[in-house]
């Protein structure tokens, strides 16, 4: 899946099974995930990501297969593969007892961080996470998203290659959501390569350059974006405010080929385009052609949603 | 039928359907932990019966001929056999009810359910009814386990079925009673280990606080320390009338009413109830909160401002206040309330100090007499169960906080590996390791130094330098053993109710119950307990314990070796330091597989 042909992915997991007791929580999963790459990892409840991601944090032992990141074998050589991986769990997994920097320097101290150098990295990651004036503050005193930041903060602090974050969104509010968001864009413009599983699924569209859909312990879907709403022949809709709405002009968009279907709404029309067929942009230029005047032209993010239910049955592992 | 009378009988059907009491009997039936204890309590109650019958005719016990009783022999002693059964039930009662019932109300807490029940339709009257009963299930169909026994003990005769009603009264009583306690302090606390602790620690106080009380006013009110052991009883012992079955006895010996000489003990299960009744609502939303770093926050306050009269004084400064190089080490002696060096000296002074005023009083008031022996070894066998008990829960919970707080995952994803995770725990542990050591040393010393200067009520002369040597080398050697086994549990368990409740088990059954089990089958197979002193070598209590009694003394001195003391000890000392270290070997092997899941 990687971009770069010349470059090997950074995280290869091939045939990757891991079961408890009588249970497979994953079965058979192969996926390879480029340098840089933001891998959104989707499934139903005990659909098997949770464990995909502890595989690869080195804290389960794959049952038949291999992972590796870097080329490093997780489950061979797991001390090199800590220091390549940062993992940020589901939970908070914060020391209470501690202040936001004892924290980090509790875990500098764990990477063995030089003494020297751990002062202007802890202000550096506090920054990053818009910490800085929690410096002092006792853990247990800090907001759920802020948590969610400072333990983001506490993976950053050895500069990983490869980020896993499991669920780092769950239970924040709407501008918590959106912080987190926004820092893991910009972790994607300093080359991190992120594994982020969400059941929000809006929200992956918005900044993931691939996604794996998964199900039972399988993978239903992997790719980019593009690649999965064509092969399931999805429609994106387009919301539309024309200046000189006519009957004629209406028809003439209906017979556009990538047009799928317009529906007259009270303020506006929402246009279902074939994706696999054309592009937002084509779209608007083929309106300016028949010589619509646009007045809103707002296309939707991708439909993940459907996407998502369409591949999935709602099975778990 | 008039609506109001068809609503109110519609609504008592409905009351009486118990939905709670259901809830708790259907998940008790569920969980194979339930089967497991009955079979295990089932399993020590029948053997304790078995291995417990050719004790009876103490002739053929020494004599060491066929050891089963013929049934022709065994006539008459039913009231003998129907005693045990009743002392091990009383201890079965103390020791299990507070476990089976202190969760009941903390759990629906830890699990944020009980808010859900205050919403329902259930009043608080009936939550506390249906929890209690839920919680008295188990314990009784422990006690229906003894009943085909009660049944033998009865058909040998010597038993008035008189006695067996009482019995049965005051082991139900007492079921009662403890479970009330336990319930009062689940409803109280927030975590079910506060509620566990909490329940053994009043517990304790309800039951031997009273009498202890009676007989220091006895000697205060007259009585002389010549009468203190022999006080008529009926001066001495209606401080213990909180306990039923003493109250029932009281009542039996004294020819009183019964119900009136019960009517303590079941006002403190009413007194219990109410109270429970009370704080279901008002603690209900207590936001977690641990006594001893409270306490000692308030310390801190209270010392920083008499500091300030001293001119900001300062004795010890702490090494470094972030870590450098061992991150796990430094949260626990830094962060952590029994690892911060000044709260241990704190520690340590709460217990010496008191431990120093008590011996100076002992040997005040009783010299070198008889009584100060007792009361030295008394004073050694309350220091010991303290500091086994608060190290081996420290360790063990040590390990499984990590877990609980959710914190371990991420520790193992950095390249300290579970192996070094617990060195650096057992090492913070040594701190208190050695906080216990000084007051247990300082009991030691003092019963040494009574050694030398006395032999009173001594049949032969004991020497103080083996009694030191052999207490020196247990603290030597069991403190960091106890420590390893308690990281060792922790590191298998998944909740701190698991680990405390796993590793006093197995301590309990390790000290107690293994030189028992091995005495009483030394004497079913016809072997003089003399014989078998090597094998009570099998728990590491024997040996201490023959030392403090100054029974090793004395069987060296009934062998005429000498030396035979000092083998036993070394031999001892050996073999335990094999032990310590093997389980250490296993603790450090099985770190990684065991937190890695």
């Amino acid at each position: 899946m990687s971009d770069s042909a010349s470059e090997p992915p950074l995280v290869v997991v091939s045939d990757l099974h891991v079961r408890y007791g009588k249970t497979d929580a994953v079965r058979k999963l192969s996926f390879t995930i480029g340098r840089g790459e933001i891998f959104g990892f989707i499934g139903p409840n005990g659909a098997g990501k949770t464990s995909t991601i502890k595989v690869l944090a080195t804290l389960l032992k794959p049952s038949l297969g291999t992972a590796t990141v870097g080329g490093v074998d997780v489950a061979q050589h797991p001390e090199i593969v800590r220091r390549k991986i940062g993992y940020m769990p589901d939970f908070f997994g914060v020391y209470e007892d501690l202040t936001a920097s004892e924290y980090l320097h509790f875990f500098a101290a764990a990477y063995h961080i030089p003494t020297g150098q751990r002062p202007g990295l802890i202000r550096d990651v506090l920054a990053l996470t818009d910490l800085t004036e929690k410096h002092d503050a006792p853990v247990d005193g800090l907001s759920r998203g802020m948590k969610q930041r400072l333990s983001l903060a506490r993976v950053l602090l050895h500069d990983p290659e490869l980020l896993l974050l499991d669920e780092p969104a769950s239970g924040l509010d709407p501008r918590a959501r959106i912080e987190m968001r926004e820092l893991l864009k910009e972790l994607q413009s300093m080359g991190k390569t992120i594994i982020v599983s969400s059941h929000i699924l809006h929200e992956l569209a918005q900044f993931c350059s691939h996604i794996g859909i998964i199900e039972a312990g399988r993978m239903v879907a992997n790719g980019s974006l593009r690649d999965i709403y064509r092969a399931l022949s999805l429609r994106r809709i387009i919301h539309l405010q024309l200046a000189n709405s006519s009957p004629e002009l209406l028809t003439a968009m209906r017979a556009l080929p990538e047009v799928a279907e317009v529906e007259e709404q009270p303020d506006r029309l929402a246009v279902q385009l074939h994706e696999d067929q054309s592009t937002p942009e084509d779209f608007l230029a083929a309106l300016h052609t028949l010589g619509a005047r646009v007045r809103m032209f707002q296309p939707d993010a991708m439909d993940m949603e459907t996407a998502f239910m369409k591949l999935t049955e709602g099975k778990v592992a | 039928m008039p609506d109001a009378v068809r609503r109110f009988a519609a609504s008592t059907v409905v009351r009486l359907s118990m939905p709670l009491l259901w809830k708790e009997l259907a998940e008790g039936a569920a969980r194979p932990r339930t089967y497991v204890l009955r079979v295990v309590y089932a399993m020590a109650l029948y053997g304790l019966f078995a291995f417990a019958l050719p004790r009876l005719t103490d002739s053929r016990y020494y004599r060491g001929g066929p050891s089963f009783p013929s049934s022709t022999e065994l006539l008459g002693f039913g009231s003998w056999i129907f005693e045990r059964l009743q002392s091990f039930q009383l201890w079965g009662i103390i020791l299990f009810q507070p476990a089976l019932m202190c969760g009941r109300i903390t759990q629906e807490k830890e699990r944020d359910s009980l808010v859900l029940l205050f919403l329902t339709e259930l009043r608080p009257w009936e939550i506390v009814l249906q929890k209690y009963i839920g919680g008295l299930v188990p314990m009784l169909s422990f006690l229906f386990l003894s009943l085909p026994l009660a049944g033998v003990a009865y058909a040998l005769g010597g038993l008035e079925s008189a006695t067996i009603v009482d019995v049965a009264l005051g082991l139900v009583l007492t079921v009662l009673q403890v479970g009330a306690l336990a319930l009062l302090f689940s409803a109280w606390c927030r975590t079910t280990v506060a509620a566990l602790i909490s329940t053994y620690f009043w517990g304790a106080l309800l039951y031997f606080i009273p009498p202890i009380l009676g007989r220091i006013m006895f000697v205060l009110l007259g009585g002389s320390i010549s009468h203190f052991r022999s006080a008529p009883w009926q001066e001495d012992e209606r401080w213990k009338l909180l306990n039923p079955t003493d109250g029932i006895s009281l009542a039996r010996g004294l020819n009183g009413s019964l119900w009136l000489y019960l009517l303590p003990s079941i006002g403190t299960i009413l007194l219990c109830l109410g109270l429970t009744r009370w704080f279901l609502v008002r603690r209900a939303f207590v936001p977690p909160s641990n006594f001893l770093p409270r306490l000692f926050s308030r310390i801190d306050r209270w010392m920083k401002g008499v500091n300030r009269l001293a001119g900001g004084l300062v004795l010890y400064r702490e090494s470094s206040s972030l870590p450098v190089t061992e991150p796990v080490f430094w949260r626990e002696t830094q962060r952590r309330v029994l690892g911060k060096a000044h709260y241990l000296v704190r520690l340590l002074c709460a217990i010496e100090v008191p431990t120093v005023l008590l011996l100076m009083a002992l040997l005040m008031v009783f010299g070198d007499g008889y009584e100060t022996g007792g009361m030295l070894a008394f004073a050694t066998a309350v220091l010991v169960g303290l500091a086994v008990l608060t190290l081996s829960t420290t360790a063990s919970n040590s390990l499984v906080s990590e877990r609980v707080g959710q914190t371990l995952d991420v520790l193992l994803t950095t390249p300290v590996s579970a192996r070094e995770i617990v060195r650096q725990k057992e090492r913070a542990l040594r701190r208190l390791e050695w906080v216990l050591v000084v007051p247990l040393l300082t009991v030691f010393s003092a019963h040494a130094f009574f050694l030398t200067s006395s032999d009173a009520g001594q049949p032969f002369p004991r020497d103080w330098i083996p009694y030191l040597v052999c207490w020196v080398l247990t603290l030597v050697i069991y403190l960091p053993m106890i420590t390893w086994l308690s990281l060792w549990i922790g590191l298998r368990v998944r909740t701190r109710f698991q680990g405390i409740l796993i590793t006093l088990s197995v301590l309990i059954f390790w000290m107690v119950a293994l030189p028992f089990t091995i005495v009483m089958t030394a004497g079913r197979l016809g072997f003089n307990p003399e014989d078998s002193i090597w094998a009570l070598l099998a728990s590491p209590l024997s040996v201490p314990f023959l030392n403090e009694a100054g029974e090793l003394q004395r069987i060296a001195h009934n062998s005429n070796e000498p030396d035979m003391i000092w083998q036993i000890i070394l031999i001892n000392s050996a073999l335990y330091a094999g032990i310590a270290f093997l389980i250490r070997f296993c603790l450090f092997r099985e770190a990684d597989r065991c937190l890695r899941r």
